[in-house]
């Protein structure tokens, strides 16, 4: 730095000082209670200093603890109360109470580098409170954000134990990963699942462009902040125990053994003799129902907690064993998790605060998601003429020949699992998919964030805040020799791998909050950088034995679980490694917001964040993005016309938004630099002395690169309404947006012919995300019943709204098996819609599929304007695909009602979504695969000849498998929560030094109504996979019993 | 107090931390960097080498594409209708989505873009190779650019590596695109740096040289005199060619039979410009796959034709003679001149040399015989060979020079140029010469080596004499009679103020908004 900006900076700091000194000694702790006018403590009320972001909420036992200039007035509010004043002129522990009538609400939400007061808040932020996290069985944060909140969507590939969904904020936003931003205690944190859902106080989602535009470039699909939980109270012990019996819900109709043999007689594909040489006439396995079983799930969590005037502590240890219903221990979560979090307030000026998580995990699963046989969909498709076991008495010839031959049959005590002889594809018995191989990963992360606060005066807040992530992880599996089938399933060798690396991150954030009052003005402003660092580096290895035309290297020395080890490999074996490189990426952020509001009537807000990316991302020149944001409230209850209705509507609000944010969705890995490559060798003609010929290599780029990358950018325009009716006792918010990302990342451009070379990633897409949504929230007590309801609502309309020219098809997603692409990010459709052939019926006379097929119309030219309709075909062409649907839904909706009386409570949790399509790729048509009834009950045969489902053996099925006749409505509705729980009277607790007890009994995830015919319509793939079912892991239902004990 | 001094003054320091750029700037691992690479010798030659590969990579595409459109070769194949692409081309019934052109204008685009590479990276001061890859680019990026002018017209000028906002350039203009050309050949001649042969028997040198760049430029003038439509460039390109003539580096080859001029035995003779390498290494004989020499073999592939090893490859017939070439021969220099039986063979000819015909084939009974390739030259079915692609040779740049002689007002000068090559075609020599002569002369000359399409544009000939092509193509029966059958087409031959120039590839014009179609099409 050079010396005279030093000098200067110096002499600012020298002159703010002297005037801080002198204010900051007065300043005072006041510390107490807030109940309700029944004298009962309340929870999470707002305890703010009035005019500033200084502020806190009461615990669960209405504690709460507030240090404030001397002289300043605090201000006490909750939903359904009257806001209380109380004016701080020293230290002292007093109890405040509440008195229900609702002229005001005053609560505050955590926003970006600070807090703001709910009524001040100008953009659109959802609230998720501990209330709606508690108790549920869910085991990481994310799943808490599904159903409780309108905007956000939930996608989810797996609900396997350890899984988490992918959360969607306003929808797709992006070709890339749209994963929002989620900031834990101001870290921004890569993943949130290692966090204990208990440990959350609140999640705030922020969802319009102005209030997510602080944080800049990676805030284009919106931020999630969470805020865990700090000590309240003079200590306090908490533990909950929460106990899960779980098992397949929804299942799929698959044909039995008579309907199997009947379908496939008719298809050709087995002779009736097989029926009497391979089937013992009485064998008809229930698949689902033998490779799932009931199982447990448990959750543990000890907390101890306390804080007062000067500080506070919580620490909490949590354990959660998840055993998962694929019969068997292969599909298991283990977690154990702590948090420390910590502040002490060392000086009247200085502050120090701490949070800190640590996390051990331990995962294996079983294999789903794939249309090319895991143990998931082997139990849909193996037939039910094959037992799940053989003993050694009963096992048929051809199994004693197989072992006669010394191949390696699996299987387990009950005897060696069944190997069918009608299905021979790759898709085998499902206990053999489980038991062929074996992996399991490991591996612990430190997170946490420590800052210290400085408030000189009261008007100013210096924060120096630094975030750590220490996280270290490793994999190992092998893959047995084993024997199934002789097409496409059997290994006679062992291959073992393994894996460890580990990720280093912290970002150090500085940044000074300021505020002032004058007459009826508050401003305020914040100014700050941020500069973050991730380290990542793993390595790998892996053996393999062969098998070389039957001569077998085995690849481990000895056929024992002891010697399955990289070092245990025979000296033949065929050795890999990878790995060894570190990598660095970092960020450098200034960011910035200042306010203003009048007569609590008028709010003006702005913020400015600008980013720069490392070389990794984006070249030097395109480095910086800038991200600027404006909105306004207008609180125009408060004006005086509106003074006639303030009875009936007590509040009313009025806001608008617009911000800009980046995506770093499909940047990293220097995708716009241009490497040199081997182009091939010119020889020079010359003849070397031994013969052989002179060359010269040829050395160029392989792609154009591209120096003109930069962030994919959302702008977002955002009008919202807030109303309170009642008395505050109906609350309703309603935002309306339109979404805009441009500049997406796009790989596969076609550049034009004279650019000479092949394109480097390129921006060129647009998608345009609109929608409404609505919260209703209902709270009334009568009596000693009391009881509230919460709804939400969205919409969401998706489009892709332009993407290069030289990608006319769109960019293509996923397929199923080898019968083409049925997913496609295309201009004028939504994010990754289904594509395929349109389903007209079945041809009457031959059971065939029918298709509609189109004709090209030209014009004078001879040109392509488009296409009509020109008829029914069973041979379509690609140019017969067409828009089938899109897995994204049109609307969702969540519904939770709450009751209590006396000590007993009643919670009812119902979400759901329509609007969307699913494409049911459970079937094939490449082996005698059990197939769902959907497709078979209805089929075509000589003697039905009105059918709705094409024969079993129409020569273009697999063209019905990527057509809407498998494409089904996706909607459902799902009743997530039904739990009653009881309270014991406090009076009798504390004879037994017990502060609290409560007892509840759930089922959560029990009801479904839906009309999709799979397992789970809501786990049913992420990004390009959406919309496409290829047998994934299902919720479990599960019955739930738990306690709440507080000492 | 003291210690909230100090931390505030600490904190308000590092809020306004110093420039972090630099921690920014994380190298990338295991990869070579555009950015730094080009500065080794070693560097710069493996970048000039792409060059030379693009080059060679052009001969299929190009050649094919030249010959169709003369009234020298009908497109062939086993059958009408075995090459659509080539078909349509031998009709003048292609268009925008036709295969070898479209291919023809990316193999120039690609040339020009790693010449782009060179220019803009390497700096000619950095030492004598990187001068002499400079002098290279632009040589290579001026020959494109006269083969792009020549055929489509109006290209875009790509003279940098284009970043994607340019993407979409629109068309050059004619004065624009001419002096790119001369410029870029200009400094390659006067760049002192360019390699020249060492004596009229050197056949090392597989580099460009300053004489083929003076070749090139010459040829050019000849072009402009006309496009630009200012005769002073005859005079220009009569001196410019002057000094290759002039270098005695050059001779037209007598060493053997004329026919076998071409032969890999003969590769890179006296009367070379210019070849590309081709080298039977049979550790890399994936190198050689180039199906050139597959399509242009006599139709044998399915056992059409049996052909002793002594008279050529065979292949699948493409590049079929017409009688029209064989009758030019017949009225210039009589039915048996040396040249003619050296340049192409008739029916009655190869059949006493033993070749036998088992079937009908698409043939006019007319067979090239300079330029064949031989059995040693070609492996697995023709479809690899080892000889290498000439671009240009000695007896062009004399009829280019007499052509410029004649016009700039030296018939004196134009009518040696023209008796040396009627010397070596062992022909008399005339006592003067008309453009007609030199006309007729270049086109027995150098049939079949890809000049004759261009010329005919420049001369305003090809309207007359293409206004019939696409209407018959030929059979031949196993004895020899041949009929000529109906293509079927409505609509063939050369159109006037379409023709002029071919097409802008769909692919270009479906991306490059800025560019305009040539008209007709």
């Amino acid at each position: 730095m050079r010396k005279s900006l030093l000098m200067k900076m110096t002499t600012i700091a020298l002159s703010l000082l002297v005037g801080w000194s002198l204010a900051a000694q007065q300043r005072v702790t006041i510390s107490g209670v807030v109940t309700d006018d029944q004298n009962e403590p309340m929870i999470a009320a707002g305890v703010v200093q009035k005019g500033t972001t200084n502020g806190t909420i009461t615990d669960l036992d209405g504690n709460f603890t507030l240090t404030v200039p001397a002289g300043s007035v605090i201000e006490f509010s909750s939903v359904g109360y009257v806001t209380q004043e109380y004016v701080a002129t020293k230290t002292e522990t007093i109890t405040i109470k509440m008195l229900t009538d609702t002229q005001m609400i005053e609560e505050t939400v955590v926003v970006g580098y600070g807090v703001q007061k709910k009524s001040d808040v100008t953009g659109a932020i959802s609230q998720v409170k501990s209330e709606d996290i508690q108790n549920r069985t869910i085991t990481s944060p994310e799943q808490a954000l599904g159903g409780k909140t309108a905007g956000v969507q939930a996608f989810a590939s797996s609900a396997a134990p350890g899984s988490t969904p992918a959360i969607r904020i306003r929808g797709i936003s992006s070709n890339n990963d749209a994963n929002p931003l989620y900031v834990v205690d101001g870290r921004i944190a890569s993943s949130i699942a290692g966090i204990d859902p208990n440990d959350i106080e609140s999640m705030e989602v922020l969802k319009d462009g102005a209030s997510a535009a602080i944080y800049g470039a990676q805030a284009g699909n919106g931020v999630v902040l969470i805020t865990t939980r700090r000590g309240k109270g003079d200590g306090k012990i908490s533990y909950s125990f929460q106990l899960s019996s779980q098992r397949l819900g929804m299942t799929p109709q698959v044909m039995n053994s008579e309907e199997f043999l009947q379908y496939y007689l008719e298809k050709g594909s087995i002779s009736i003799n097989d029926v009497y040489t391979k089937w013992d006439q009485k064998t008809n396995t229930d698949w689902l129902k033998e490779s799932y079983e009931n199982s447990i799930m448990h959750h543990h969590n000890l907390t101890f907690s306390a804080g007062n005037d000067r500080g506070n502590l919580y620490i909490s240890g949590s354990y959660l064993d998840n055993n998962g219903m694929f019969k068997g221990d292969a599909d298991v979560y283990q977690r154990i998790t702590g948090m420390v979090n910590g502040s002490w307030k060392f000086k009247s000026w200085l502050e120090v605060q701490t949070n800190n998580q640590v996390e051990y995990y331990k995962s294996r699963n079983v294999s789903e998601g794939s249309d090319y046989g895991s143990a998931v969909l082997a139990a849909l498709q193996l037939d039910p003429m094959t037992p799940v076991y053989y003993t050694e008495e009963n096992l048929p010839d051809f199994m004693r020949q197989y072992i006669a031959e010394g191949k390696v049959l699996l299987g387990n005590e009950n005897g060696y699992y069944g190997i069918s002889q009608f299905n021979l594809s790759e898709n085998v018995h499902p206990f053999v998919q489980r038991d062929r191989s074996y992996s399991v990963s490991k591996g612990f992360n430190i997170n946490g964030s420590t800052a210290i606060n400085l408030r000189p005066i009261p008007e100013l807040t210096i924060t120096s805040r630094l975030g750590y992530r220490f996280n270290s992880y490793d994999s190992y599996g092998y893959n047995h020799d084993y024997y199934y089938n002789e097409g496409y399933a059997k290994q006679y060798y062992m291959s073992v791998n393994a894996t460890s690396g580990n990720n280093i991150y912290y970002q150090w954030e500085n940044f000074v909050n300021w505020m002032h009052q004058f007459g009826k003005h508050n401003v305020s402003a914040m100014a700050g950088v941020s500069y973050s660092q991730n380290r990542s580096y793993s390595t790998s290895a892996g053996i393999s034995g062969s098998d070389t035309g039957g001569v077998i290297d085995f690849g481990i020395k000895r056929d024992d679980p002891l010697f399955y080890y990289i070092s245990q490999a025979t000296p033949t074996a065929t050795k890999s490694a990878g790995g060894g490189q570190e990598n660095y990426s970092r960020k450098y952020s200034y960011f910035g917001r200042i306010g203003w509001s009048y007569l609590n009537r008028y709010n003006v807000q702005a913020t400015f964040r600008a980013d720069a990316a490392d070389l990794s991302v984006l070249p030097k020149p395109m480095r910086w993005g800038y991200f600027p944001s404006v909105s306004a409230g207008w609180t125009f209850s408060e004006e005086n016309f509106f003074s006639g209705i303030k009875n009936a509507v007590n509040f009313a609000k009025l806001r608008v938004s617009w911000g800009q944010n980046g995506s770093i969705a499909g940047l990293g890995n220097y995708s716009y630099s241009n490497d040199i490559v081997s182009l091939g060798q010119y020889p020079t003609g010359v003849q070397n002395s031994d013969g052989s010929w002179q060359y010269i290599i040829a050395y160029g780029p392989s792609v154009a690169g591209n120096q003109e990358l930069k962030w994919e950018t959302s702008e977002q325009f955002n009008v919202g309404v807030d109303l309170r009716f009642l008395r505050d006792r109906l609350s309703v918010t309603f935002d309306w947006f339109d979404k805009m990302t441009k500049d997406l990342i796009v790989t596969g451009v076609t550049t034009s012919t004279i650019v000479g070379v092949g394109a480097s990633p390129m921006n060129a897409g647009n998608i345009d995300n609109q929608g409404i949504e609505l919260e209703v929230r209902w709270k009334d007590q009568v009596g000693d019943f009391f009881y509230s309801i919460a709804g939400n609502f969205s919409t969401l309309r998706n489009r892709v709204t332009y993407l290069h020219p030289s990608l006319k098809d769109g960019l293509p997603g996923t397929g199923v098996r080898n019968y083409g692409t049925i997913t496609r990010f295309e201009k004028g459709y939504p994010a990754w819609h289904l594509y395929g052939y349109e389903y007209a019926g079945v041809e009457t006379t031959t059971g065939e599929a029918l298709f509609n097929h189109y004709e090209p119309v030209t014009d004078e030219a001879g040109t392509v304007t488009g296409y009509e309709l020109a008829g029914t075909t069973t041979d379509p062409a690609d140019s017969d695909k067409r828009h089938l649907g899109s897995g994204i839904p049109t609307m969702n909706y969540g519904l939770t009602f709450n009751a209590g009386w006396k000590g007993i409570d009643f919670l009812l949790f119902v979400s759901g979504a329509s609007g969307h399509q699913i494409m049911n790729a459970l079937n094939n048509i490449d082996y005698t695969s059990n197939r769902l009834t959907v497709l078979t009950k209805d089929r075509w045969t000589p003697e039905h000849t009105n059918a709705t489902v094409p024969a079993a053996g129409a020569a273009n099925f697999a063209k019905y498998l990527t057509s809407n006749g498998v494409v089904y409505d996706g909607s459902y509705m799902k009743i997530k929560q039904i739990q009653l729980g009881y309270s014991f009277p406090k009076n009798l607790l504390r004879k037994i030094l017990i502060d609290q007890l409560r007892l509840y009994v759930s089922l959560d995830d029990w009801f479904t109504f839906t009309k999709y015919p799979g397992f789970d319509p809501e786990i049913v793939g992420v990004g390009a996979n959406m919309g496409v079912d290829k047998g994934n892991y299902p919720t479990s239902r599960k019955m739930v019993f738990g306690v709440n004990i507080t000492f | 107090m003291k210690t909230k001094y100090i931390l505030i003054a600490f904190l308000t320091a590092v809020l306004a931390f110093s420039s972090c750029n630099k921690l920014l700037d994380i190298p990338r691992k295991a990869v070579i960097d555009n950015n730094t690479y080009y500065k080794t010798d070693e560097e710069v030659e493996s970048a000039v080498v792409a060059m030379y590969l693009d080059v060679r990579g052009w001969y299929y595409n190009v050649m094919l594409v030249k010959h169709c459109l003369t009234d020298d070769y009908f497109s062939g194949g086993a059958a009408h209708g075995d090459n659509v692409d080539m078909d349509a081309l031998g009709e003048f019934a292609f268009n925008s989505e036709t295969g070898q052109i479209q291919s023809s204008f990316e193999g120039y685009y690609k040339l020009i873009y790693h010449a782009n590479v060179i220019l803009g990276n390497i700096d000619p001061e950095q030492s004598k190779a990187a001068a002499r890859a400079v002098a290279e680019a632009h040589l290579f990026r001026g020959w494109a650019y006269f083969e792009l002018i020549t055929l489509w017209g109006n290209p875009p000028i790509v003279d940098h590596e284009l970043t994607p906002s340019e993407y979409q350039q629109p068309n050059g203009s004619t004065e624009d695109l001419w002096k790119l050309v001369e410029d870029d050949l200009t400094y390659a001649v006067n760049s002192g740096v360019l390699v020249s042969k060492t004596s009229l028997n050197d056949n090392t040198v597989w580099r460009v040289t300053k004489e083929y760049g003076q070749a090139l430029l010459g040829k050019a003038y000849l072009w402009m005199a006309w496009e630009l439509k200012d005769n002073s460039y005859y005079q220009k390109s009569a001196d410019m060619l002057k000094n290759v003539i002039n270098s005695e580096l050059y001779d037209l080859w007598t060493a053997g039979p004329y026919g076998d001029m071409r032969h890999m035995a003969y590769a890179q003779n006296c009367e070379s410009l210019f070849e590309s390498i081709r080298i039977n290494d049979l550790d890399n004989q994936g190198d050689n796959f180039d199906f050139y020499s597959a399509m242009v073999g006599y139709r044998s592939s399915g056992s059409e034709m049996t052909i002793p090893e002594t008279v050529a490859a065979g292949g699948w017939g493409f590049k079929v003679p017409t009688e029209d070439l064989l009758n030019a021969f017949v009225a210039y220099e009589g039915a048996d001149s040396y040249r003619r039986k050296e340049t192409i063979k008739t029916y009655d000819e190869l059949k006493a040399m033993g070749v036998v015909w088992n079937t009908l084939t698409l043939s006019t009974g007319i067979y090239t015989w300079k330029g064949r390739y031989m059995p040693d030259e070609v492996g697995f079915m023709s479809m690899l060979n080892w000889k290498n692609p000439l671009w240009m040779r000695f007896a062009e740049v004399l009829l280019l020079g007499a052509e410029a002689n004649l016009q700039a007002g030296h018939p004196d000068i134009a009518l040696q140029y023209v008796n040396r090559v009627r010397t070596r075609a062992q022909l008399p020599a005339l006592n003067g010469v008309t453009l007609d002569i030199i006309k007729t002369e270049k086109r027995l000359e150098l049939c079949g080596e890809g000049v004759r399409y261009q010329d005919l544009l420049r001369w305003g000939d090809a309207a007359t004499l293409l206004k019939n092509k696409g209407d018959v193509y030929p059979t031949m029966e196993p004895n020899g009679t041949v009929k000529y059958v109906s293509t079927g087409r409505s609509v063939y031959g050369f159109k006037v103020g379409k023709h002029e120039h071919l097409p802008y590839p769909f692919t270009e014009t479906s991306l490059n908004k800025a560019i305009k179609q040539n008209p007709g099409y």
